[in-house]
This record gives structure tokens, sequence and C-alpha cells, in this order.
């Protein structure tokens, strides 16, 4: 079966003020694909990702997510859309008021109609899935940083989503943590056939899981390839980049 | 600094100043806009009104406890002597009481609140804000504005009158304890005197006003918080800019509407 194409971007642009972040990208992401997105801090990694989601109104050009055009969404067009996708913040997010029980049976209560016993199951399950049942009734104060990455990619899979954006996953991760929660993202990835976009730094992270990576440079995407490939580059930029950082 | 520099830069502050005013006060027309047109829509979040009612609401009662009964004794300790020098004794019960119930209960008690609840809803969804709280909700297809705007707004709009009220309860009383103190005044003779001098006309517009002040201080408090940025320094901004704006517009709405009620029930 010909692969489908998931996510497809036109000509995208955003600035803010006279500084252009995103100057007339164009990319596509197929179903299943892990798409890794490389740049140097302020290239506008984050904020392809926010235009993408649609937290973020882009200047110029269009994206498609399953053939629906995000930019001439209304708000409850937007948020149907939205409970086919999911978004790992880099701080995670998590709701400060509430236990992670209630962080993560937040999304799935006000999204499906699940009975309380069948939201506390899953619960259960999904924390399961990330090593962590037993922070059940903890609130977000008591986790470590590296706990609440795991809480918080919970939440963001609990809804089952087709597509996952991760913004910086493992930044702010010891080395151990951070190989933990890239393995952690391959391994659910290929648990529960996301198509996922993910925004890092960490070139040990875009090893484990990327399919294909992009870079972004000055607004565009200045190189797009298989780490592999990349990584062998006798571009100068690459080179510098790639014998900055250390690969596991 | 030479002189056109320091005007060039006096210039630019007030320039920058007034810039910042007219935005605050379009930002807080927009604001009010999205609240009165997604007020009807739900889902009602009943459960988030409840719980901010008891949190904003229900914990401030002990502060205006204490304010509502130190008004009503040092409002009697303070008149009692200019009513004897003009042998006008017999009128400081009525006089008190309708001080306090048309214009000091509820701009005392709206301004307290103002100082503890906008404060603390600027801090906690500006907090929301710098740690991206808000977009995970929205990105999860919840509306942020329905769940943590509105239901503090219409929390803080239902809370206020009843503190009020409970505060003119209580400086009542703190004036009668005054007036026993230095006059041995009796319970019955002092409740007529305030019963009979309070009107409808009294009683209706400050209890009224008291809804538009809870209306300010809860859209006060979302604003400030909900379009915060700059992370912690961010926050404690929009919770500082919070109490002050919000006073101030308290303070300008009372004059408007002191003025509407006069019209409505000329004394």
């Amino acid at each position: 079966m010909a692969p489908v194409e998931l996510i497809k971007i036109e000509n995208l642009s955003k600035s803010f003020g006279d500084k252009i972040i995103l100057d007339n990208i164009s990319l596509n992401v197929m179903q299943g694909e892990n798409l890794v997105v490389f740049g140097q801090s302020g290239t506008g990694k984050s904020v392809l990702l926010k235009c993408i989601i649609g937290l973020l109104k882009p200047d110029n050009g269009k994206i498609f997510i399953k053939e629906t055009d995000v930019t001439n969404l209304n708000q409850k067009q937007l948020n149907k859309l939205r409970k086919h996708t999911s978004f790992l913040f880099q701080g995670a997010a998590l709701y400060d008021s509430m236990t992670v029980r209630e962080n993560l049976e937040f999304p799935l209560k006000r999204n499906m109609e699940i009975s309380d016993e069948d939201a506390y199951e899953k619960v259960l399950h999904t924390l399961d899935l990330v090593s962590l049942k037993e922070a059940v009734d903890k609130m977000p104060s008591e986790l470590s940083g590296g706990m609440k990455k795991r809480i918080g990619l919970a939440r963001s899979i609990i809804t089952d989503p087709e597509i996952m954006f991760y913004d910086e996953p493992t930044t702010g991760l010891d080395p151990i943590s951070s190989k933990e929660i890239s393995e952690l993202i391959l391994d659910l990835q290929n648990q529960l056939k996301m198509t996922s976009i993910v925004v890092t730094h960490d070139l040990n992270c875009a090893n484990i899981i990327s399919d294909r990576i992009i870079f972004l440079k000055d607004g565009k995407i200045a190189y797009k390839g298989k780490i592999e490939e990349l990584s062998l580059s006798e571009d100068k930029f690459l080179k510098n980049f790639f014998s900055n950082q250390i690969i596991h | 600094m030479d002189l056109p520099k320091q005007i060039q830069k006096r210039y630019l502050n007030l320039s920058e100043r007034f810039y910042n005013f007219f935005s605050t006060i379009t930002g807080l027309t927009l604001f009010n806009w999205e609240i009165l047109k997604q007020l009807f829509i739900p889902p009602y979040e009943i459960e988030e009104i409840k719980k901010h009612m008891n949190e904003l609401g229900v914990k401030t009662f002990p502060i205006v406890s204490v304010t509502g009964f130190v008004i009503g004794l040092v409002i009697v300790m303070q008149s009692e002597p200019v009513f004897i020098r003009f042998g006008a004794s017999d009128y400081l019960p009525g006089a008190t009481a309708i001080s306090i119930v048309r214009e000091l209960a509820p701009v005392i008690t709206a301004l307290i609140f103002a100082g503890r609840v906008s404060s603390g809803i600027g801090a906690e969804l500006g907090s929301m804000r710098v740690t991206e709280q808000i977009d995970a909700m929205e990105v999860s297809a919840i509306n942020p504005f329905n769940y943590l705007v509105i239901s503090r707004v219409v929390a803080t709009t239902m809370i206020l009158p009843i503190l009020t009220v409970y505060v003119i309860f209580l400086s009542i009383m703190g004036g009668f304890v005054a007036l026993t103190i230095s006059q041995g005044m009796n319970f019955e003779y002092y409740k007529n005197a305030v019963v009979t001098s309070i009107t409808f006309g009294d009683l209706i517009p400050s209890i009224a006003k008291t809804f538009v002040f809870g209306y300010i201080v809860g859209i006060v408090g979302c604003y400030k918080g909900y379009i915060a940025d700059g992370g912690t320094e961010g926050v404690g901004r929009a919770s500082t800019t919070a109490v002050v704006l919000a006073s101030l517009i308290i303070l300008l709405f009372d004059t408007v509407l002191v003025k509407i009620s006069l019209m409505i029930w000329p004394q």
C-alpha cells in the first residue's frame, strides 16, 4: 500500500515584528513516519510545531493535516481535528492544581464519553506504559523532571492520538533519563502506530527516534535526509554540528 | 545626559505609557466581549464555579470579617463627638448605617476582594500561561477560556454581593458595640434606629453595584493572567497590575454607578 501523506505544509511563513522566523517552508510527513526537526535556538522549531497545531497563526502558507487546511479552521473545527493529535510540551505543562490521575483524566473525560471506572483503568494502563503507575496520586510538584516528562507523555498518548508533536522532549534531563525518554517515545510510536514530529537539539534522541530529519536555518529548511546520510556530509555546517555532539 | 536626550527619553516614556494604557483598555474591552460571547455556550463549568466560589470567596471571609467589624466600630467612634457637638446623637445609628450600606461596605469589601482575589487569579493564570498549561489545554481540544476564565468571573461576580451583605451586617454590629461602650446603648433601640433609616433605595443599588465590582475583579485578574508573558517576572507583573487596575476601575465605576443610582432613586 502506498504511504499516505498525513501532514503537508506549503510555503509557510511566520514573522514576529521585523524578525522572520519561518520563511516559505514546505514539508510533508508520511503516515507512521518520525520526523525530527533540528536547528539552533531561535530558528523557529517550536514556532513550526505551534503553527501546525494551530496555536500560532502563520502569516502565509497552508498547513494540511489529513487533507484539512488547519489555517482555515474555526475554533470548533480545530478542536475536532485536535482530538486526533497530541502535543508534549518542553516543560511537560502538567496542570499544577491537579494530581497525576486528574491530569490524565482531564483530556480523556472532556473529549470522550467514558465512565469514571473506565477512565481510571485507562489512566493506570497508560501510566504503566511509562512505568509510573505508582505516581497516580502524586501532585506534579512531587515529581522529578524526568517523571514529569513521562507523565506529560502519558497524558499526551492517553487519548490515542494519530499524530504526536514533541517539543524538546529530552531538554533538561540527564543523559540516562534522556535516553530512556527517547527509547520510550520510540516504543510507544511502535506500539501505537503514531506519526510524529519531534523538535529537539539532542542528537542522541534524534538518532534513536528519527526516520528522517530536517535542519532549520535562517527560517528555511537548510538540510533534509536520514541522520546517517547527513552525519557523513562534507558540508561545513553539518560537519561542525555533528562533530560537536556525541552519538551514543 | 544632555537636555534634548532627557526630553526625548521622557517623551518616549510618556508615549509608551499612553500606548500601554490604551492597549490595556482595548484588551480588556475585547476580553469582556469574549466573555459575554462565551458565557452561555456549553459546557457550563458548574463544578469549577463552585470550587472558585469556595477558593476565592469563602476564604476571604476572615479578612472581610475583621475589616467589616472595625469599619463600623471606627466610624461610630470618629463620628460620635461630631454628632454630639451638633446635638444630633440620636441620628448616629441611622447615619452610620446609611453610610455603611450605601458606600463603605460595598467599596471597601470590593477593594479588599480585589487585593486578595485579582492578584491571586492574575498569578495563577499567569503561571499557567508561562508554563504552557493553557496551551496544553488548547491543544487537548479543551476550551481554556471557558474552563479558566468564565468560571472564575462568574464565581467572583456571585460571591462579592454575599460578602458585602455579610460586611454590612458586621459593620452595623461594630457600630453597636462602639455605642454600647460609649453610651451603654440598648440593642432594641439601635436596631429600630438602623432599620427605620435604611430604605430599599439604599440597599438595592448598593448590592447591585457589587455584582459589577465582582465582575471587574474577575475580569481584570483573568485578563492580566491570561496575557502574561516573560516568565516569573511576567507572573509577578500580572499579579501586581491586576490589583492596581481592578481597584482603579472599581473606584471609577463606583462614581458612575452612584450617579446612576441617584437618578433612579433620588434622595
